[in-house]
């Protein structure tokens, strides 16, 4: 990605217009941890490839409350 | 490729690149086309069943190949850089849907819509508001 700083000005700027901001398929991809203590962010949007096996994989479950355990930390 | 490097042809690399040139001279057609969709799914908070909101998923109707699904056709606009003028109409159209459900009866609900990591990139990646 570009200017780090930059883009949190854009997202500060349309935090400032009433919306709210998610970090979508959160996991992979774009979506660092880094950008979680940079970007003014609402809600985090676990990637589905963590969430389809839930009910059969322990690592999947492992990993979905570590995230959510720790948006819920940020919030 | 570089020095001391080989690497065996294969047709089906030539099938990928053309399906792949095709694709994206499709794409920038395809806007000025209109071939493009909005899709809106509706958020169903599971443990009431209501529906709290709807998120607006870009979908193109391709005039010979159908449907063509996301996967298919984000990554190439990306790529190409298309995904900045495709998002600002996917945007206004949004927010056009939106202005038209708030005239209805109907209670207020937030849309969610997909902003590519790319779009940021570019200079302006909101469109400005009707002057009218």
């Amino acid at each position: 990605m570009q200017d780090p700083d930059k883009v949190v000005m854009k997202l500060e700027a349309l935090r400032r217009m009433g919306i709210r901001l998610a970090i979508d398929d959160f996991g992979t991809g774009y979506s660092s941890l880094g950008y979680l203590k940079r970007f003014p962010i609402n809600n985090l949007k676990v990637d589905r490839s963590f969430v389809r096996d839930l009910a059969h994989s322990s690592d999947d479950v492992a990993i979905t409350r570590a995230v959510i355990a720790m948006a819920h930390s940020l919030a | 490729m570089g020095r001391n490097n080989y690497c065996f042809y294969s047709s089906d690399i030539h099938t990928y690149t053309l399906e792949k040139l095709a694709l994206e001279a499709g794409l920038r057609h395809g806007l000025e086309r209109g071939e493009f969709r909005i899709h809106y799914q509706p958020k169903i908070e599971i443990t009431t069943g209501t529906i709290t909101g709807v998120e607006a998923l870009l979908r193109w109707q391709h005039p010979e190949r159908g449907l063509i699904p996301p996967d298919r056709f984000i990554p190439l606009a990306e790529a190409t850089g298309l995904i900045v003028p495709i998002g600002l109409w996917t945007l206004r159209e949004v927010c056009e849907r939106g202005k038209a459900w708030q005239s209805l009866d109907l209670p207020r609900f937030p849309i969610a819509v997909n902003l590519s990591a790319t779009q940021f990139a570019s200079r302006i990646s909101c469109p400005s508001s009707p002057r009218s």
